[in-house]
């Protein structure tokens, strides 16, 4: 066989290649983290109630002035959207970082932690604080309060990869293809598990569950933020020391050893940090999908697969991608508001057979 | 530079490597030769650090088992037969990930370095261009130019020798770019650096290598200075056919002309 027939089929057309990307790759960052404010901004301002950005400033202004109409803009604004905003941020953006990580871990562009069972695992730990939460912890579950759910979601993003992590790994090595059908086998099992546990819920827990899966970023406050970046902030704080390595390892695990990467440093740590960030953004906002996909393909489009690039710039697209669409929510059907879940659904679905279909030759080997 | 005694490899339960004893010395050119799946690649890859072994396998007189990654990539280059990408990296960011090993970190001069690399390959203005939608044969020289960047110099600046593995460096090339291969590898030997390199083409290697390995079942066979390696009755034994050797002029270097069976 010639190496000429080996070559990988997919990907072809980004403008990353050629000076274009290159040149457009320090501009990127500082213009997403514009469209971040901006998206962050306009999003604070928009929704059932008509609070206007001046009135956003007037509120930090007025802060604990006592004017009837003024206070209510303020809490309007300040306890109830600025913290869902935020959320809505963090959340697309540890999607989105977790995606590309994934993406850089597993040399697919359609990885995804969906895919690897890392957010089944979160989901069946987070069913678990929903429907078992009392009856387990009995009044510890009240104390641990907002942090109850996204700790619960870690923990079970976490034992699901130390699960895939047991089985895929044989000699000190991890092998991609039993690691990503693991994750199938362990959707199902998680599956299972979950509709045993809707089956023993009742009416309320039901009703939290199903509101939950859908995906919503409507029930947040500030305690609620403050406990999933607890969580959260360390699992994205990791993502930068990655870079390198994920760029390595993209010519294979060999070549990158030969280069000098600890691999399975790279691993364990890849994956600890998406656990960390998909589970609470799992815990969060329940079934938010695709963001992980779309957000770094955009990026790899625009500026190439540079991780060192790709990462900030993916979690900055990602959050403000989820901020715009939650805004789309709030708005579409005003006063009533739409499960975000459904519209990054049919806007990633249709995207992700796009990536599909441009990389059916290399799937189909 | 390498010292090895009693070097054994097992992958699943099967013995592909069978108590090697080699030593490979810095300025040379060790060429390692056989027939298919008679454990080439096998040996250098366990050279390179990445398969379990027993028996004595040292790089500059440390167990090779007992460096770092980290260690090993400022000592050796490898380079793969073949690369798969994952992504659509460019030529340039490809050779640029050999700069950033060995926690040399990033360096000013990168671009100066890579454009280095790429010219020494044959490369010149590849750059931007997209690995990916490169031939087999420019995307092997652009893996060599990452691995020029990774260890540029054959001998270190305290004296110590560098080594470059390569895996058939030559094997998707055309003649004008195998000489061209060969003789940098060639001249990292000269310089003073040791260079393994498996190899098919028993002329090019009879006519670049100082030392020939002779492999066959996972064993050394033969190994000593190439001229004396590449004789008729020795390939004829590790390969299992009629093969006649020849000395051209005008420096009497083996040629090696298959014979028909019968």
């Amino acid at each position: 066989m010639t190496l000429a027939n080996d070559r990988v089929g997919f990907d072809r057309e980004p403008a990353a290649q050629g000076n274009a990307g290159a040149r457009l790759a320090p501009l990127v960052l500082p213009l997403l983290l514009g469209i971040s404010i901006v998206s962050v901004a306009f999003s604070v301002t928009v929704g059932a109630s008509d609070a206007s950005l001046l009135s956003l400033l007037k509120a930090f202004a007025g802060y604990g002035m006592e004017a009837t109409a003024l206070d209510r803009d303020r809490i309007v604004l300040l306890e109830l959207r600025l913290p869902r905003v935020l959320m809505g941020f963090l959340v697309g953006a540890s999607l989105a970082v977790s995606g590309a990580v994934m993406q850089g871990l597993f040399r697919n562009p359609l990885a995804d932690p969906g895919l690897t069972g890392v957010s089944s695992g979160a989901s069946l730990g987070a069913v678990v604080a929903i429907i078992l939460g009392d009856r387990l912890l009995g009044t510890l579950a009240p104390a641990l309060g907002s942090l109850l759910l996204p700790l619960a979601a870690f923990f079970g993003g976490l034992a699901s990869t130390w699960l895939l992590y047991r089985v895929a790994t044989e000699g000190g090595r991890t092998s991609v293809a039993i690691l990503l059908l693991s994750g199938i086998a362990l959707a199902a099992v998680t599956g299972a598990v979950t509709g045993f546990l809707i089956f023993l819920a009742d009416d309320r827990q039901l009703r939290d569950l199903t509101f939950w899966s859908m995906g919503s970023l409507a029930a947040t406050s500030w305690p609620k933020l403050a406990a999933a970046l607890l969580i959260m902030l360390p699992g994205l704080a990791v993502a930068p020391f990655l870079a390198r390595g994920l760029n390595a390892l993209a010519l294979g695990e060999s070549a990158a050893f030969h280069m000098g990467i600890r691999l399975q440093r790279l691993k364990i740590t890849a994956i600890a940090s998406v656990a960390a960030a998909t589970g609470a953004a799992v815990a969060l906002s329940g079934g938010i999908g695709f963001v992980g996909i779309v957000a770094p393909h955009l990026i790899r489009m625009a500026i190439g697969p540079d991780h060192r690039q790709l990462l900030p710039a993916a979690g900055l697209l990602g959050g403000a991608l989820l901020v715009l669409a939650d805004s789309a929510a709030r708005t579409l059907a005003a006063p009533a508001e739409l499960p975000i879940g459904i519209l990054t659904a049919a806007a990633g679905g249709p995207f992700f057979l796009w990536i599909l279909l441009k990389n059916r030759a290399r799937l189909a080997v | 530079m390498i010292e090895a005694q009693g070097l054994t490899v097992s992958l699943a339960g099967r013995t592909v490597l069978q108590s090697i004893d080699l030593s490979i010395s810095a300025g040379r050119l060790t060429a390692i030769a056989g027939p298919n799946g008679s454990g080439k690649s096998t040996l250098l890859k366990t050279l390179a650090g990445e398969l379990r072994h027993t028996g004595r396998l040292d790089l500059m007189g440390e167990p090779l088992s007992r460096c770092q990654p980290e260690t090993l990539a400022a000592l050796r280059g490898v380079l793969p037969q073949s690369s798969e990408v994952a992504f659509p990296f460019t030529v340039a960011d490809i050779v640029g990930l050999g700069l950033e090993t060995g926690g040399a970190g990033y360096r000013s001069d990168a671009a100066a370095r890579i454009g280095a690399a790429l010219d020494r390959v044959g490369l010149s203005g590849f750059g931007p261009r997209n690995y990916l939608e490169l031939s087999g044969g420019e995307q092997q020289r652009t893996q060599f130019a990452r691995v020029l960047c990774q260890i540029p110099k054959a001998v270190a600046e305290d004296g110590t020798p560098r080594l470059l593995l390569l895996d058939e460096p030559v094997a998707s090339l055309d003649i004008r770019h195998q000489l061209e291969i060969m003789s940098i590898a060639r001249n990292f030997a000269e310089e003073g650096g040791a260079v393994v390199a498996v190899m098919h083409d028993l002329n090019l290697t009879a006519l670049f290598a100082d030392e020939l390995l002779l492999m066959r079942d996972g064993r050394l066979v033969v190994s000593g200075p190439t001229a004396a390696v590449v004789t008729d009755a020795i390939l004829e034994k590790v390969y299992g056919c009629r093969l006649r050797v020849n000395a051209v002029p005008p420096a009497g270097v083996p040629f090696v002309l298959a014979q028909c069976a019968g």
